[in-house]
């Protein structure tokens, strides 16, 4: 699912798409919590879709 | 073919509906649409959301990812990954806007993410108040549902 948002949000205009990707990125930052790479792959989705 | 061997459509389909409405005029049709929203709430939801009535009309959708999504574990309340989904599914249909879509989306791995955490911060005690068929599922919830958090 988070895939799938950064897919969606990536077709919104700039102030929307800043919002929502700060609270997938807060989203991450929980997920290195939780083992199974699920923070690592995260990591690896937001650098590709939101180009940082 | 003969009559005999036809073979008979198991389930009717959208054109057998179809063919059916064609003989309705606009009062039957306010009628069926006005049964149709009185049937079932998931009916009225779709409605409400697809015409922008009400304040929010993401606000169902929401309140269903927070149901199946950080469920009240202590009431027994389970999770389910494919009723989440399905919320985001109906409003897609329904209204099916990018900036509704990906709030709910974003919402969705909020609940997801944050249900998580919250059992990975309790103490032992929490657990404990448990009932083991309560907990042997949450587990096996959890492991189910940290996959699909990253990947659809």
């Amino acid at each position: 699912m988070f895939e799938q948002a950064l897919k969606v949000i990536g077709k919104l205009p700039a102030p929307d798409r800043d919002v929502l990707i700060a609270r997938l990125d807060r989203v991450r930052v929980i997920s290195h919590n939780f083992g199974y790479a699920v923070g690592d792959d995260m990591d690896s989705l937001l650098a590709r879709h939101s180009g940082t | 073919m003969s009559e005999a061997k036809r073979k008979p459509r198991s389930q009717p389909a959208w054109t057998d509906i179809k063919a059916k409405l064609a003989g309705f005029d606009r009062r039957g049709l306010m009628g069926l649409i006005q049964d149709l929203y009185t049937a079932h709430k998931e009916n009225r939801t779709f409605l409400h959301a697809r015409f922008g009535l009400g304040d929010d009309a993401l606000r169902p959708y929401k309140e269903a990812l927070d149901r199946w999504l950080w469920p009240d574990v202590l009431r027994n309340q389970d999770t389910s990954v494919a009723k989440a989904k399905q919320a985001i599914s109906s409003y897609r249909k329904a209204v099916g806007d990018a900036l509704g879509l990906a709030e709910l989306m974003v919402f969705y791995c909020e609940r997801a993410a944050g249900f998580c955490n919250d059992l990975g911060n309790q103490d032992e005690g929490y657990f404990d108040t448990l009932s083991s068929a309560c907990s042997n599922r949450l587990s096996r919830s959890l492991g189910n549902y940290l996959r699909p958090i990253a990947m659809f």
